[in-house]
């Protein structure tokens, strides 16, 4: 699998990235990092715990590395739920169970397909 | 001897006397008749007179006397003959009078009384004669049996009743045909006002009565009021032949023939005829109307109206709008044809290049393991992909440029620097195609205007391009501006003209060019290129910038587009015209195109330089020698460096020989200098400027070429951002983020400092030096101080540059309200992940311009 194909996988634009993080070394040293950071985590643990405020903060730190990695499907989910985490109002419910459903989904497939990469790619 | 002769009107009295005379005078003057004749058993007619036989509608006495069979008994009604027979029997003497009353057969059968006085005669032959005088008494005859019934009728009823009866019904009957009459005249007086001319029409005897000043012979308006009866018909078709319009003649005879008048107002009271008459003043034709109205129908009477009026203006008001609504029928047709072609066609179009990628598609599955069939299939399916997707750009450009949703987008734009993007964009595909290209200005002086730059950049870009793809390797591609007055106060009038010696279009073509999905239909250009939208989008952004655009073209000769606009002045007051440094120095230019070396010797002279020019290379030399041998050199040279027959080199080469290095010898190309540019500054140039040269391009590189001298001063390179020597505080809370910033900041030239939270952040400012960073990255949402609350504690900072430093919000929003809260906490504005320099750079310039001193744009 080139890193191409690992974009083509999760649903984002390898060009689009490289335009900004002009180094494709770099942008490879970021991809392979995504798995270990636990923003995704956070949200998870925030939602049990019932706190939007937490929940929405590590809703929108996600999002921000989907976007600067270019992690289309991810993006996508994330997105979701950021936008319903943003109210101050709102309260943590099933809704917001099963939208995270579909983050974890997406969240799984990324980190799979990465793990892959960097199994194939291992040197 | 004959009977008749016998009975001469003076021969039957045997006395003459004066009276007798007189007689026959008397009886030619009343309506009395003589009939004399023989009597014996019967009256033997022999003489009546005429105006006896005119009583009973003879012709003449022979005729009577043979119709009659000279026979007086003939000429009797029968109820009446027996009586009679008696009445003359009894005369029995001679010279005695009778007078007796019959009823007497006309020649038609119908009867007459007549009074009939004479005497008996004898003659002289002995026989016996009858002669009289008859008197026609009909008439009272008749009301003396009306009499006598209305006695008898009388005596069966109260008189006085009855004759009040007969009086009520009187003046009922009177009243009635009275109140008939006035309605008649309502009519008339009313038809009169809005008509110019009635006429009265006898309907059962076809005559014509003017009622109105016209008669109809000469339809000449006279004052006169002639009641004088005519023809209707003949009068009909002399008007007719005289004074109304040949195409109409038969229509009247036929619709105002006397046999249709009668036809049509049997059953209605009125109806029109509409007809071309001549007009006798101005001997044209115009329409007039004739309103056939019925005015009285009763057994003996029937006549009717003709009144006439003019109707020119309803007929052309009525005529115009059903040629508007024929119009508008046209446009709205041919409007759908075009739609539906368009439609037709642009399914097509895009179910040719779908087709192509669906088809390759499929092969490139089959032959999977085929590399190279698999990278050939993906080129074509690339190239499928990109045209599509022009054209389904230009069909929304369409189809916003239809529904009126293209807005013009006005802003202050520079010209020259547009036209130089404008340029730059076309070079390369000149240059693949080695196609010469010239590109010049014309008095133009005004270059700060409002403009859509986008607009203009699509209309240029599009004409510029068509003039490159239609213009076979080694030709030319021409491109002037000029300035000149605009109608507007407070615009200028600018003309854009692309030429090309490409292979041009026909008429025919030309007609329909700026229509979607027209192309010409040569080989040469079905080549599958381009979408034929593109002119009529080119078109359609002209028409929404108030400009226009003129095509000449003749096919193989090549095209010339002509666009122009007028634009708007910006608010800035004139820049000084003149350099003070150039005042009165000497330059020269040098330019294979005479027209080149005109406009910007002009534009030198206005900058207060003596220019002068020459066409060629070998002659610059030689003037140069001669103007420092004159002591009065030249200050600055302008040469172009592709000139035919000139080598811009050696050209150079000369100057420098003769002028030493001093001088700025400054070249101007209408192609990319970058490749030059070695062997350029090798000869001893100093400066280069793009084509085409605006009075900014010139005053820019003389001011710089003169004040560096003779170090090299490039222009018009893309600008790299460049933002060594500065310092970053990036602040985010996420490890990875943080990360991903640092390298892009690190990457273009920043020095960057690492804070995890808001707090750490203000610490770092609170210990660092006056002046340290340059600029603050700053994240919002972060958990122990977020970025506005850091914001605000930065600002408030006992240090000078606590309010200066540029702090950028950076968030994975951009909402209005974080971009608004931002700038509410004290930052100076607000960027979107993900992190892009480019966005940054143009942030940057916008906000700190003044404050972040170290930026070079070189």
């Amino acid at each position: 699998m080139t890193i191409i194909e690992l974009y083509r996988e999760i649903g984002g634009n390898y060009n689009e990235v490289n335009s900004r993080l002009t180094n494709s070394a770099l942008i490879e040293k970021f991809i392979t990092k995504f798995p270990k950071d636990n923003s995704f985590k956070s949200l998870c643990k925030a939602i049990k715990d019932g706190n939007r405020e937490d929940a929405f903060r590590a809703a929108h730190t996600l999002k921000g590395i989907c976007l600067n990695l270019g992690l289309g499907d991810l993006l996508l989910t994330v997105n979701e739920i950021t936008d319903i985490l943003r109210p101050e109002t709102y309260k943590i419910s099933e809704k917001t169970d099963q939208l995270l459903k579909k983050v974890r989904c997406e969240y799984n497939k990324t980190v799979d397909a990465i793990n892959l990469y960097m199994k194939e790619n291992a040197h | 001897m004959p009977i008749n002769r016998m009975f001469k009107k003076n021969e039957v009295f045997a006395e003459k006397n004066d009276l007798t005379d007189s007689f026959p005078k008397i009886t030619e003057m009343t309506s009395v008749g003589i009939m004399n004749g023989y009597f014996k058993d019967r009256f033997e007619l022999c003489y009546a007179d005429d105006k006896m036989c005119r009583m009973l509608n003879y012709s003449s006495c022979e005729e009577f006397l043979k119709a009659i069979h000279n026979n007086m008994d003939n000429s009797i009604y029968y109820e009446d003959l027996s009586r009679l027979k008696g009445e003359f029997g009894s005369i029995s003497n001679v010279g005695e009078e009778f007078s007796v009353i019959y009823r007497m057969l006309r020649k038609n059968g119908s009867l007459i009384w007549v009074l009939y006085k004479g005497r008996k005669q004898k003659c002289k032959d002995g026989r016996l004669a009858i002669c009289g005088l008859c008197t026609d008494i009909t008439d009272i005859t008749e009301r003396q049996s009306q009499l006598k019934e209305f006695a008898k009728t009388l005596k069966g009823r109260n008189s006085e009743q009855y004759i009040q009866d007969l009086l009520l019904e009187y003046l009922e009957t009177k009243e009635t045909l009275r109140a008939q009459s006035s309605e008649r005249l309502d009519m008339i007086y009313a038809l009169s006002r809005d008509y110019f001319v009635l006429w009265r029409v006898d309907l059962k005897n076809d005559l014509i009565f003017l009622r109105k000043n016209e008669n109809p012979n000469t339809a000449v308006v006279t004052d006169r009021n002639q009641q004088v009866p005519s023809s209707y018909s003949e009068s009909l078709k002399i008007f007719g032949e005289k004074w109304v319009h040949p195409d109409d003649r038969n229509m009247l005879y036929d619709k105002a023939g006397i046999d249709n008048i009668r036809r049509q107002l049997k059953t209605k009271e009125a109806y029109s005829v509409r007809l071309r008459r001549m007009d006798h003043e101005t001997k044209s034709y115009g329409y007039v109307e004739w309103r056939i109205v019925r005015l009285v129908h009763t057994e003996d009477i029937w006549t009717a109206l003709i009144a006439v009026k003019k109707i020119d203006g309803e007929v052309l008001k009525e005529a115009r709008q059903q040629e508007l609504l024929k119009n508008a029928l046209n446009q709205a047709e041919r409007a759908n044809r075009a739609k539906t072609l368009f439609l037709s066609n642009m399914s097509h179009d895009i179910r040719t290049p779908m087709n192509a990628i669906i088809g390759f598609t499929g092969i490139a599955a089959n032959h999977i393991d085929n590399k190279e069939r698999v990278q050939d299939c993906l080129d074509k399916i690339m190239s499928s992909s990109n045209h599509l997707l022009s054209l389904i750009n230009d069909i929304l450009d369409m189809s916003r440029i239809e529904s009126g949703k293209v807005t013009l987008q006005e802003k202050e734009c520079i010209l020259s620097e547009q036209i130089h993007n404008l340029v730059n964009m076309i070079r390369p595909q000149m240059r693949a195609k080695r196609l010469e290209f010239y590109a010049d200005t014309f008095g133009i002086h005004d270059e700060n205007l409002i403009f859509d730059p986008l607009k203009l950049n699509q209309v240029l870009i599009n004409i510029l391009s068509n003039a490159v793809k239609f213009t076979p390797p080694g030709g030319q591609v021409y491109f002037t501006i000029s300035e000149s007055d605009s109608e507007k106060p407070g615009f200028r009038h600018y003309r854009f003209v692309i030429k090309d010696t490409g292979v041009g279009m026909s008429k025919k073509f030309l007609e329909h060019l700026f229509e979607p999905f027209e192309r010409e239909d040569s080989s040469e250009v079905r080549n599958g290129i381009g979408t034929g939208l593109g002119m009529a989008i080119t078109k359609n952004t002209i028409d929404v910038m108030g400009g226009t655009v003129t095509v000449e073209s003749e096919p193989d000769k090549g095209s010339i587009f002509t666009v122009d606009f007028d634009f708007k002045l910006q608010d800035i007051s004139h820049i000084e015209e003149q350099i003070k440094e150039l005042k009165g120095l000497r330059a020269l230019v040098v330019d294979n195109d005479f027209h080149t070396c005109d406009s910007i010797t002009n534009m030198l002279s206005e900058i207060g330089m003596r220019s002068e020019w020459t066409t060629s290379g070998r002659e610059a030399v030689f003037r140069a020698q001669k103007a420092y041998n004159d002591s009065d050199p030249f200050h600055s040279y302008i040469i172009d460096w592709l000139m035919p027959q000139t080598d811009g080199v050696e050209t150079v080469r000369g100057i420098r020989k003769v002028i030493g290095d001093d001088i700025p010898i400054i070249i101007m190309t209408a192609y990319d200098w970058t490749d030059i540019e070695e062997e350029a500054g090798a000869a001893g140039v100093t400066a280069f400027c793009s084509k085409p040269l605006f009075m900014s391009d010139l005053r820019r590189v003389l001011a710089q070429a003169n004040r560096s001298g003779k170090k090299r001063v490039a222009l018009s390179k893309p600008i790299k951002p460049n933002f060594s020597g500065n310092r970053v505080l990036i602040v985010e809370d996420n490890e990875l983020n943080r990360e991903i910033a640092d390298e892009i900041m690190k990457n273009n030239g920043f020095e960057t400092e690492l804070a995890s939270d808001g707090s750490i952040a203000v610490e770092m400012v609170r210990n660092s030096a006056e002046g340290y960073y340059d600029l603050i990255l700053m994240d919002i949402r972060m958990p122990v101080m977020d970025g506005y609350e850091a914001a605000r504690t930065i600002r408030e900072l006992p240090r000078k540059d606590a309010t200066e430093i540029p702090i950028i919000a950076m968030t994975a929003n951009a909402f209005e309200e974080d971009k608004k809260r931002a700038l509410e906490n004290g930052m100076n504005a607000h960027i979107a992940k993900p992190l892009d320099i480019s966005v940054l750079h143009s942030t940057l310039d916008k906000v700190i311009k003044k404050t972040l001193t170290k930026v070079n744009s070189y």
